[in-house]
């Protein structure tokens, strides 16, 4: 907001710029030294840190079999996309820039080369190029099937003589009185993160099956509304749930302190996903944890696990590193290295066919449930651009005890409406 | 033809101001020029597709928004606070610290500190005394109190920012507040003792009277501070819980890069850049007409 430096002319310059100081970001380019004849310097800017030692591995080993490229990556978790979006408009697109897949496909098709005839797409299961395929056109490179629904300390239910899993919202409830009557907190709430709310929302709003692409074009053309589907909203009944007999302040948990309190034991179950599994194991190696399938209301049946593959790399089209960006992709679904980066590197499955499974307790109880249980796309990617974030906000102001649940009804369905009209 | 010494002054002018003046012009008016341009838009910040829409988004603003104004509300709310909070607290820090104390230039220093300290730190320090801080101080004490949920309730929520921003600016207006009282002649405030004038009495009728171009100073910087609040409020709750702390600025960048509407967003900046402009001359005007001379 430098606009505001026109009043420094009150003779406060000076004095002013202190105040101004604590806004700087930095950003540095690194090109490759001398344009030889080969020597060329891919640049990745991306999130998920928790990539940051295997990915850093793999370059290598591919700047060991390619001596001429190398690799200038930055990693940067909060304000991803502001940075960027900065990047972007000022002309310093990265050669690979991660996003996510289905609405964030569209969002950044300017920008993103189209992979749909190259070599590489072949080797890459067919389930992960759903959310990243834009009218036919294959626009990204996913790299990770992720999972998330409650993860539960297998420990703990044990002690409380938790022999059947719950699967409806009135066996989660049961279940969770009896850690209570333990004396052990059911649910570790990082509700300070909208993230965590949207996700639990589209855990209720999946099972509602049927055709994605016809119910949410009818609730975009008002023909229908969010409220109106009727498994969705028991995201309130699920949520009072997990308060009752939640941590303390779950608005001020945030991830970091979710995921303490679980991997310490100090709770018996936290809505994640399989990124969090590092996290946990770091904290408590010997812990012994699972998948629930996530309860959503009064049907076994409806419970399930939600799994696709959201992270994906893009290829700038209008790189000059182009050619050499597309042989890396390559190399990445054909050599070892490069088959064992997700896997192996960050213990998530891969989305290359013939790549080694991880050896993760989440992984495994993902791969168990994509064989025999139900599963779930990430519905969300049928959202409108910025309705993850104000959902989750809308959840926090029912939690916060602001908004009562048709309030919060009103308001989900409100900002759909505007943020669909934005739109066109 | 130009005389050759006023020739001689437009080099000068030109050689000193020139680079200046190209730089903010560059910097600051150029953008914002491009941002008038912009807040006519319909773009998403990303896409190569701009689309030119007049005055649309700002028919959207007044007609059908529903977290511009709620957001402005709470800024003008925050901005009435905190300008009182921090200037009672930096007069009074000043006036008991320009007392010939001891320890009076540790004591500056140290409510000096918070203030070179980056926003964003103070906010991650303090989220973490709110939320884990308190936690074992209740455990370990049983005081109620710090059970609270300081960034988690709606109503304390506010509090809790309010008061993290005047810890953090209390000790820089300060230093303006302790300029302004030493530049008070002395033989003024001997001329009140003799006359009788003590305690409040000399306070109100010579110390403030004298402080006032400090106090159009630090008014002015207060405000224009609390209206564009960001970092602290970023740091701390993200404009949580749920939307009941999103200053106008975090509205603004919630809109351009949670939303994707980066031209209405824009609208929405201009708009808010006449608010603080109106604002902080109609202040600026006011405290100025009060100013006395010693």
């Amino acid at each position: 907001m430098s606009r505001f430096k026109r009043f420094g002319s009150l003779a406060l310059a000076a004095t002013l710029t202190v105040g101004l100081l604590s806004a700087c970001g930095s950003s540095n380019k690194d090109e490759a030294a001398g344009d030889g004849n080969k020597d060329v310097t891919i640049s990745i800017l991306q999130y998920a840190p928790e990539m940051s030692d295997a990915l850093h591995a793999m370059t290598d080993a591919y700047t060991k079999e390619h001596p001429n490229v190398k690799f200038d990556i930055t990693i940067h978790q909060d304000d991803y996309f502001t940075l960027l979006k900065t990047r972007i408009n000022s002309g310093d697109v990265p050669d690979i820039f991660m996003t996510g897949a289905y609405n964030d496909i569209s969002t950044y098709q300017d920008y993103s080369y189209d992979m749909t005839n190259e070599p590489f797409m072949k080797n890459i299961v067919d389930t992960a190029k759903t959310g990243v395929t834009l009218d036919g056109k294959v626009l990204g490179f996913p790299l990770v099937l992720q999972a998330h629904s409650f993860i539960y300390n297998k420990d703990l239910f044990a002690q409380a003589g938790i022999t059947e899993l719950p699967k409806t919202l009135s066996e989660l409830d049961a279940a969770a009185q009896k850690l209570k009557d333990k004396g052990i907190t059911a649910f570790a709430n990082g509700y300070k993160e909208w993230w965590v709310l949207e996700q639990t929302f589209t855990q209720t709003m999946a099972p509602v099956g049927g055709d994605y692409q016809q119910l949410f074009a009818d609730i975009n053309d008002k023909k229908k509304k969010v409220s109106d589907i009727p498994d969705a909203m028991n995201i309130f009944d699920l949520l009072d749930i997990t308060t009752k007999y939640g941590n303390a302040k779950p608005l001020e948990t945030d991830f970091n302190t979710q995921v303490s309190l679980f991997a310490q034991g100090k709770a018996a179950m936290m809505h994640q996903g399989t990124w969090a599994e590092d996290a946990v194991l770091k904290l408590n190696p010997n812990i012994k944890m699972g998948f629930l399938a996530g309860p959503v209301g009064t049907d076994p049946a409806k419970a399930g696990l939600m799994v696709d593959s959201n992270i994906t790399y893009r290829a700038n089209k209008d790189s000059k590193n182009l050619q050499e960006v597309l042989k890396f992709f390559d190399w990445m679904t054909t050599s070892e290295a490069g088959k064992n980066f997700i896997p192996v590197g960050t213990k998530q499955i891969s989305t290359v066919a013939g790549a080694p499974f991880p050896e993760a307790q989440l992984a495994n109880e993902t791969n168990e449930f994509l064989k025999n249980g139900v599963t779930y796309p990430w519905v969300k990617g049928y959202w409108p651009d910025g309705y993850e974030q104000q959902a989750g906000q809308i959840l926090q102001k029912y939690l916060a005890g602001a908004l009562d649940r048709d309030g919060a009804k009103a308001e989900l369905d409100k900002t759909w409406n505007k943020l669909v009209d934005a739109k066109q | 033809m130009v005389g050759s010494k006023s020739r001689k002054r437009l080099l000068e002018l030109l050689v000193f101001a020139g680079p200046a003046v190209l730089l903010i012009f560059i910097a600051a008016e150029l953008p914002f020029l491009m941002s008038i341009y912009y807040s006519m838009t319909k773009w998403n910040g990303i896409s190569k597709h701009i689309t030119f829409t007049g005055l649309r988004n700002f028919r959207e603003l007044f007609t059908d928004d529903s977290t511009f104004f709620p957001s402005l509300w709470f800024t003008f709310k925050y901005t009435f606070f905190n300008v009182i909070a921090t200037n009672v607290a930096a007069i009074l820090l000043a006036l008991g610290l320009s007392k010939a104390l001891k320890t009076a230039n540790v004591l500056r220093a140290v409510f000096f500190v918070p203030n070179i300290v980056s926003l964003v730190v103070i906010g991650f320090v303090w989220k973490f005394i709110f939320s884990l801080g308190t936690t074992s101080l209740y455990e370990a004490t049983g005081w109620g109190f710090l059970e609270w949920s300081w960034l988690g309730s709606i109503k304390l929520a506010f509090s809790s920012v309010l008061m993290v921003s005047v810890w953090q600016a209390v000790g820089f207006y300060m230093m303006i507040y302790i300029t302004g009282l030493s530049s008070i002649p002395d033989d003024i405030n001997e001329a009140a003792e003799l006359d009788g004038a003590r305690g409040f009495r000399k306070f109100f009728a010579i110390t403030l009277p004298l402080l006032m171009p400090s106090f159009t100073v630090a008014m002015f910087m207060s405000l224009a501070n609390s209206l564009k609040v960001f970092d602290i409020i970023y740091t701390l709750t993200f404009g949580g819980p749920g939307d009941s702390t999103r200053s106008l600025s975090l509205d603004i960048y919630t809109e351009a890069f949670v939303n994707n509407r980066y031209g209405y967003a824009t609208a929405k900046s201009i708009v808010f850049v006449l608010i603080v402009l109106i604002i902080t001359v109609v202040q600026v005007k006011f405290f100025k007409s009060k100013e006395v001379e010693a």
